[in-house]
């Protein structure tokens, strides 16, 4: 007797769960732009007062995001070169196509997994930590300290994060490219007895300056949405431990989907330009 | 706290900074500063395969890359533009050749039948452009030079993949011009004859005959071990004499039915018809020899490639493995000489 | 003329979080010169009060006027100028962790004069020596007690040497003792800068210490309930929640 009733009851709360879960992502879409468009007017009152960037902190974040992130990058990427390198020697062996793992890794390493890779590490290193950095802010009321000093909290705290993250990831996806394609080559001589020089040659030629540089513009971006989504994690989060604790959370977890969101987009901006 | 270690964030930044610049210009930015010198090809056939940024090789050498790829349709034509990198081309003294010496250069080679032709790169199905001589040059008629391109003019040939395919055509039409009704008629006609001499009365009639006598000759040899005794000699040899003396008549009247049975001419004639057999079937296996060679190296060269199918990959360019390569073009150069000479022997 | 220009005036100010009204059709003003204190029972709305007379949060309708401009109207960049004209204490401090107390004092003198980097030094230690924290320029803010945060963020908001200085909860979270010192702290400062104090909070010992005038805060009328002077409101108010409000921690005020 009651069984339609629950189950309708049921699909109600199913279709209403969905409703909310979109209006949440439109939500937070909107306000990220609102975001965005404040962090701009900050970039640009930087740009035409570049005194007024708080340099020590922009070094700090570098360090901290840079300098520090290098081994993980290294370790990851490299992994992630090896993996590539495994799983196309496997395939390409089959038809004989030994050489072409060297163009498949390092084209993959330099438009796709490098930038990724990149991001990811830097999404639970550096967005994790704006968020949380901010949100304890947040708690202890500095921001509103801040923001009666009359200093503006975004230019005081989200600008150095992005400048140091704009300037550094691309670096580190320069580490990360090298690395991975090294990592490639261990196996492409190792597994499948290719000479270093082929594996060498086949890749540069692989590789256009242009795809290296679109990759580079992919970390750039990441860079961004990065910082953007960490630091406004750390804004809105709860007045207590667990919402700094959400924060960061909620900070990898939207980070890394918007992410990958970009780079589908990029990607298939770059395939239209031809890259 | 938050001072960041200067020391730590300055090496990285110069290590990724010269990293990015050396990998910029490792990956191909250094082409920025070379001079090429363009040159352009026309095919009237599919240049399925062929994209803008394939290599141009001269001799499986990269030499440049192609740099733009025009229909014009009214014409039926494509233009395949290349840029040639001036620094690969080097004069006797090592030294650098300059853009007019190149140019010079490849006029000369041109009329040693220089042509650009598409090759596999492998197994994708991308091709690339391969500066090389022709084989034939009295054969060869080079498309004629398309107007308003600008770039030195390099005309096209036929791909080896092209020539195979119209070395298999030739040799079937060799095969498709053997007239083989004429042949089994011939063949027919010579059994016939075979057979009525065969079943000629006459000479069924000698055999059986000379059947007698073997056996005459038998009972005389059993009668010479029974009876080796001189008295019985005399009488033997009248009975040999006797039997020698049939033996002769019987000779003379083999010889005269054979004659009545005009056996020379029949011979000769199944010596002949037995020659122009011999002759059509050694046309024959000649031909077929001819095809089996030609079958032998596609075999070859699809079970090196299944073998190994970066042979196609590798083409030219990877030294270890260009012999192989080779191999496989070498092969089929006697083959397609074969292929009109099976013609001949027709 | 002074008195025709407070310093701080509110006009029928509602204020309240999401959809809940926590104080209704608020009016007062508060003179130049002198400690007035805010008080009120939890959750009456004091904080929230003081958080829109700093102009962090914005009120559903009223207005806010520091000295003589409103800054509920206020666009942004005047707004910023507005608040560098006071500062605020907050209750733990609110320094930032990442600089040291000097750095933290700096940071105003840093951002908004034009002063060179020994004179802005040379300023800071001077604020720091006032809230009795020389000595402590290179300390982060983590190295520091509870009271001596306090007294740090004191000397921030000191920083600018604004005329209105804004105080949230002095001695939330203090010794009795602690907070005594801060007590004299802020009635030194008083007289020695002459600014005006705003003091939130409920804490009776400070508030007959230091308070000059004090408005009580109620959670059922959403207003302002008694305000004058807090001894005499203790003895004469004519409400008798205000009354015992005054009188119930404190039995020793009773005879």
């Amino acid at each position: 007797m009651s069984m339609p009733f629950d189950i309708d009851q049921r699909m109600e709360g199913r279709i209403e769960d969905v409703g909310s879960f979109v209006q949440n992502i439109v939500n937070d879409l909107i306000r990220m732009v609102i975001f965005t468009g404040e962090l701009t007017l900050v970039v640009w009152d930087a740009v035409r007062h570049p005194r007024r960037i708080r340099r020590r902190e922009t070094l700090y974040y570098m360090d901290m995001c840079g300098t520090d992130a290098v081994p993980i990058v290294v370790m990851i990427c490299i992994l992630m070169g090896i993996i590539l390198g495994f799983q196309s020697a496997m395939q390409l062996q089959k038809y004989g196509g030994d050489v072409f793992i060297a163009d498949f890794v390092s084209l993959v390493i330099v438009k796709e997994m490098g930038p990724l890779m990149v991001a990811m590490i830097c999404t639970g290193r550096a967005g994790s930590a704006f968020a949380a950095e901010i949100g304890t802010m947040k708690v202890g009321e500095e921001l509103d300290a801040l923001r009666t000093m009359g200093l503006n909290p975004v230019r005081f705290l989200v600008l150095p994060k992005l400048l140091a993250m704009l300037l550094v990831m691309p670096l580190l996806t320069v580490f990360g490219d090298i690395v991975g394609i090294f990592g490639g080559m261990i196996i492409a001589v190792l597994k499948l007895g290719l000479p270093v020089v082929v594996y060498y040659n086949r890749a540069t030629a692989a590789i256009t300056p242009l795809a290296f540089l679109l990759g580079l513009l992919k970390s750039f971006v990441f860079a961004f949405i990065i910082t953007v989504i960490g630091c406004r994690r750390g804004f809105s989060a709860g007045n207590d431990a667990q919402g700094v604790g959400r924060a960061a959370t909620s900070t990898v977890v939207s980070a890394i989907f918007w992410i990958v969101i970009a780079d589908f987009v990029l990607t298939f901006f770059y395939s239209m330009i031809g890259e | 706290m938050l001072e960041a270690n200067k020391f730590k964030l300055g090496l990285f930044v110069i290590v990724a900074l010269v990293l990015l610049i050396s990998s910029l210009f490792v990956f191909g930015l250094s082409e920025m500063f070379k001079t090429s010198m363009p040159v352009y090809t026309v095919f009237k056939t599919s240049i399925q395969g062929l994209s803008v940024g394939s290599a141009v090789k001269y001799r499986g050498v990269p030499v440049g890359k192609v740099s733009r790829i025009l229909v014009r349709g009214e014409e039926e034509l494509i233009i395949v533009q290349m840029e040639l990198d001036v620094s690969v081309f080097k004069t006797e003294n090592d030294r650098q050749m300059d853009m007019k010496s190149l140019n010079r250069m490849l006029q000369e080679q041109m009329k040693r039948g220089l042509t650009c032709g598409l090759e596999y790169v492998g197994i994708t199905g991308m091709k690339y452009v391969e500066l090389d001589y022709v084989n034939d040059e009295k054969n060869f008629t080079p498309l004629p030079q398309p107007d308003g391109v600008a770039g030195c003019y390099i005309p096209s040939r036929q791909s080896m993949f092209q020539n195979i395919v119209k070395m298999i055509n030739q040799s079937l039409s060799n095969i498709a011009s053997i007239n083989i009704p004429e042949i089994s008629r011939e063949l027919s006609s010579i059994l016939k004859h075979t057979n009525n001499i065969l079943s000629d009365p006459k000479i069924t009639r000698t055999i059986a005959h000379l059947e007698q006598v073997a056996q005459k000759l038998d009972q005389s040899l059993g009668n010479v071990n029974k009876t080796l005794t001189p008295k019985k000699l005399d009488e033997m040899f009248n009975l040999l004499s006797s039997d020698l003396r049939n033996f002769n008549e019987l000779i003379v009247q083999v010889k005269q039915e054979i004659e009545a049975a005009k056996i020379s001419k029949t011979s000769e004639a199944f010596r002949n018809s037995l020659n122009s057999v011999s002759e059509t079937k050694m046309a024959i296996i000649n031909t077929l020899l001819r095809m089996d060679q030609t079958l032998d190296s596609i075999t070859e060269l699809v079970n090196t490639v299944d073998d190994d199918p970066s042979v196609l990959l590798r083409g030219k360019q990877n030294p270890p493995l260009t012999g192989r390569g080779d191999r496989i073009k070498t092969k089929f150069l006697p083959s397609s000489a074969a292929a009109p000479a099976s013609g001949g022997a027709q | 003329m002074e008195k025709a220009l407070p310093i701080v005036e509110v006009c029928n100010l509602t204020i309240g979080y999401g959809e809940n009204i926590v104080l209704k059709d608020l009016s007062f003003a508060i003179d130049r010169g002198g400690i007035c204190t805010i008080l009120g029972g939890s959750g009456c709305g004091k904080s929230t009060l003081l958080k829109h007379l700093i102009g962090l949060y914005r009120p559903f309708s009223g207005d806010i006027m520091i000295q003589g401009r409103s800054i509920v109207t206020a666009t942004p960049k005047e707004k910023d100028l507005m608040m560098r004209g006071f500062g605020v204490t907050y209750q733990s401090g609110a320094l930032f962790g990442s600089l040291t107390l000097l750095e933290n004092v700096m940071l105003p003198l840093e951002e908004f004069t034009a002063m060179t980097r020994p004179q802005r030094i040379a300023a800071a230690r001077e604020k720091l020596a006032m809230v009795e924290l020389d000595g402590f320029d290179n300390y982060y803010p983590a190295e520091l007690s509870g009271g001596m945060r306090k007294r740090a963020g004191l000397a921030r908001a000191l920083a600018l040497e604004p005329e209105l200085l804004f105080f949230d909860e002095p001695s939330a979270g203090l010794d009795p003792l602690t907070s005594a010192d801060l007590d004299r702290l802020i009635l030194h400062l008083k007289d020695k800068l002459g600014a005006t104090f705003i003091i939130v909070t409920h804490e009776l010992d400070s508030i007959f210490a230091i308070a000059d005038r004090c408005l009580i805060l109620d959670k059922r009328t959403k207003g302002v309930v008694a305000d004058g002077d807090p001894r005499e409101l203790r003895e004469k108010s004519a409400n008798p929640w205000v009354k015992s409000f005054l009188n119930r921690n404190n039995l020793r005020y009773c005879n």
